[in-house]
């Protein structure tokens, strides 16, 4: 390279382009830091602590759980609306299961989480199958989710005084919440899965070409309902949890989480890499918004502050990233 | 405070910047003044910001808050349970002196409650019911659901049929359907159900209402729609309008200005408008008193102070209360 002769432009775009390249993968980061280092300098008793740490990380876990489940079909090329109907529905299945029927916790999770399996594999087969866009497909099973939500609980919140159910989410190891561990192992098993195996490959190989990976010998229609399936015990693992952390399942208690898992993958997907969607950023992407969350809690901001916040993060995050990446070239 | 400002404007900068957030108190939300002897800090972790009624019950707060040179947090889950949830920690963190949570019903917030019992925070619901670590709940559903109910009975005579539009996940919902259920088992009134959606709880109302006008063509004066708040009977109202009936009488719950109104103009027939504002300075007004108390104090419900509206006496109620109509 050094042998080439170049000019003074030529120089200038190159220096040029390094810089965007540098601020389109690391500036979600740089915001991060500079959010945190900002709050800890305006609540240093409160924000800069430990136990506040732990509380931001317990705070995201769950969305995590779910994000990184919706990453897998975004990687692919895909979207699933369900996810939030999906959790509210295996809340529900898991409560009903020990209240009214006995079952113990372990079998109440199990159950439910193949109850999201179920879901994730008729999403699938509704979209390769019936050839429905996933954006109508999952929009319509969601909509069939919450209807048997309603028809098993009755629109009624259902109770577990259950104190070993309660303490799968509040139960600490080493003063740290088993949600946070729950988020780290499940990040790692999935960041294998995605990064480390033919399978995921396979999943990236389909979300950026699927003719292409067609062609290859993948069997995209495959590929397709694994990560609706994926993405559907995730939502299903995080209904379970939150009606845990809650002590009580609700047909809507899951919904919430649509909007903000699709914000944290898509923010994430402006994180170290040009553009895609992957498991580090969608956690990098909703620790973000907790730390947002619990900044503006702490610092006692308007509750305007929120949306605001939220929906800045989303369009200048992926937005810079974006025009960073063209203007990179 | 200044210093705050300061970071405030950094934030937003920071927000500016790359994707960031942003800045000041805005309408002053962390209110401090020197007032009284004691000085106490109440986090709040509302509803939705979109919720009238929750909202005027913060509203309420701050006031008295604010006179008495309390220091107020809040936060907007944005109707989410977990975000809720997160909303407590996070004020156990701020290590404020008594929380605050509206609408959410007190047994689904475990994870919060627990937070805070922990912390020997006290804990006031506005109607989410007391629970272990709830020491004080102010409730809008049984003693509310009753006044109307009653009214209800009244003016049908106890007969005809009845559209109740329900929400099972709210607990002020819940206790005012037991009210309703009560009130009518006695009477001759055959009821029909319908569960309401939210969002979309207006909407889906009217929809309930049209079928159900559309069964029943010809009953006339003995008809009746209930909802379990006043946006369903709002929603009832449009399908009664469009449908050109007459006659159907309309009730609701949570005196709503545009409930408030629609009692003005004819079209509905009663509601209770709940006095949250009041109620909110009376849980400001007893900070010191639930501090006191502690977190292991006897768990109490006091019923929000409210007024049932009916055609007879809206004029002189909003003569007395002009702030109802607010808003419209």
């Amino acid at each position: 390279m050094t042998n080439i002769p170049i000019d003074a432009g030529l120089r200038t775009s190159g220096r040029s382009f390094d810089a965007w390249k540098f601020f389109g993968r690391y500036g979600a980061l740089l915001v991060l830091g500079l959010m945190i280092v900002v709050v800890a300098t305006l609540e240093p008793d409160t924000f800069a602590t430990r136990d506040n740490a732990i509380n931001i990380l317990n705070q995201s876990a769950l969305a995590a759980i779910i994000a990184m489940g919706l990453t897998f079909p975004l990687v692919a090329g895909e979207f699933d609306l369900s996810i939030g109907y999906n959790a509210s529905l295996a809340g529900i299945v898991a409560c009903t299961l020990m209240v009214d029927s006995g079952a113990s916790i372990p079998v109440a999770f199990a159950l439910a989480i193949l109850g999201g399996a179920v879901i994730g594999l008729v999403n699938g087969l509704v979209v390769t199958g019936l050839g429905v866009n996933a954006l109508v497909a999952t929009l319509g099973v969601g909509t069939v989710v919450v209807g048997i939500n309603y028809a098993i609980a009755g629109g009624l919140p259902v109770s577990v005084g259950e104190e070993a159910f309660i303490d799968i989410t509040l139960g600490r190891f080493l003063g740290i919440p088993y949600p946070v561990y729950m988020m780290i192992v499940l990040a790692a098993i999935l960041w294998v899965v995605l990064n480390r195996t033919v399978l995921g490959q396979s999943m990236q190989a389909v979300g950026g070409n699927p003719v292409a990976a067609r062609l290859s010998g993948i069997r995209v229609d495959r590929i397709r309902v694994i990560v609706f399936i994926i993405c559907g015990m995730c939502a299903a693992l995080t209904g379970v949890l939150l009606a845990s952390r809650t002590g009580n399942a609700s047909v809507n208690g899951g919904d919430g989480y649509l909007l903000n898992a699709f914000a944290a993958a898509f923010f994430g997907s402006a994180v170290l890499r040009d553009g895609q969607f992957h498991i580090i950023g969608t956690i990098i992407g909703v620790v973000t918004v907790s730390v947002g969350f619990n900044a503006i809690a702490l610092i006692g901001l308007g509750t305007y502050w929120q949306y605001l916040f939220q929906g800045t993060l989303l369009i200048l995050g992926v937005g810079v990233a974006t025009v960073a990446r063209r203007r990179a070239g | 405070m200044r210093l705050r400002m300061i970071g405030a404007v950094a934030l937003a900068a920071a927000s500016v910047l790359a994707a960031g957030c942003g800045s000041d108190d805005g309408d002053g939300e962390s209110a401090s003044t020197s007032a009284s002897d004691e000085k106490y800090s109440i986090g709040i972790v509302g509803f939705s910001a979109a919720d009238q009624t929750s909202e005027q019950a913060i509203a309420g707060i701050k006031a008295t808050a604010k006179e008495k040179g309390y220091e107020v947090t809040s936060v907007d889950p944005q109707g989410s349970t977990d975000k809720a949830v997160a909303a407590m920690q996070d004020l156990v963190q701020k290590n404020v002196d008594m929380l605050v949570v509206t609408v959410f019903p007190s047994d689904a917030m475990t994870a919060g409650v627990r937070a805070a019992k922990a912390a020997g925070i006290p804990v006031v619901s506005l109607s989410g019911g007391t629970a272990d670590g709830v020491q004080v709940n102010y409730d809008a559903g049984e003693p509310q659901g009753k006044m109307v109910a009653d009214q209800l009975v009244k003016d049908t005579g106890g007969k005809g049929k009845l559209l109740a539009l329900g929400y099972k996940s709210g607990l002020p919902c819940i206790g005012r359907e037991k009210a309703l259920d009560a009130a009518i088992g006695a009477t001759e009134i055959q009821q029909t159900r319908n569960e309401v959606p939210i969002p979309g709880q207006v909407e889906a109302s009217t929809q309930f209402t049209q079928a159900w006008l559309a069964k029943n063509p010809d009953v006339g004066d003995g008809l009746a729609v209930w909802g379990c708040f006043d946006d369903p009977a709002l929603g009832a109202i449009a399908a009664i309008k469009q449908g050109n009936r007459e006659g159907v009488k309309v009730y609701g719950v949570n005196g709503q200005p545009g409930a408030v109104k629609a009692i003005q103009d004819g079209d509905m027939d009663g509601t209770v408008y709940l006095k949250v504002f009041e109620a909110g300075q009376q849980i400001a007004e007893n900070t010191g008193k639930v501090v006191e108390a502690g977190v292991d104090a006897e768990p109490e419900d006091v019923p929000i102070p409210s007024d049932l509206i009916t055609p007879e006496n809206v004029d002189a109620f909003v003569e007395e209360n002009p702030d109802a109509l607010k808003g419209l």
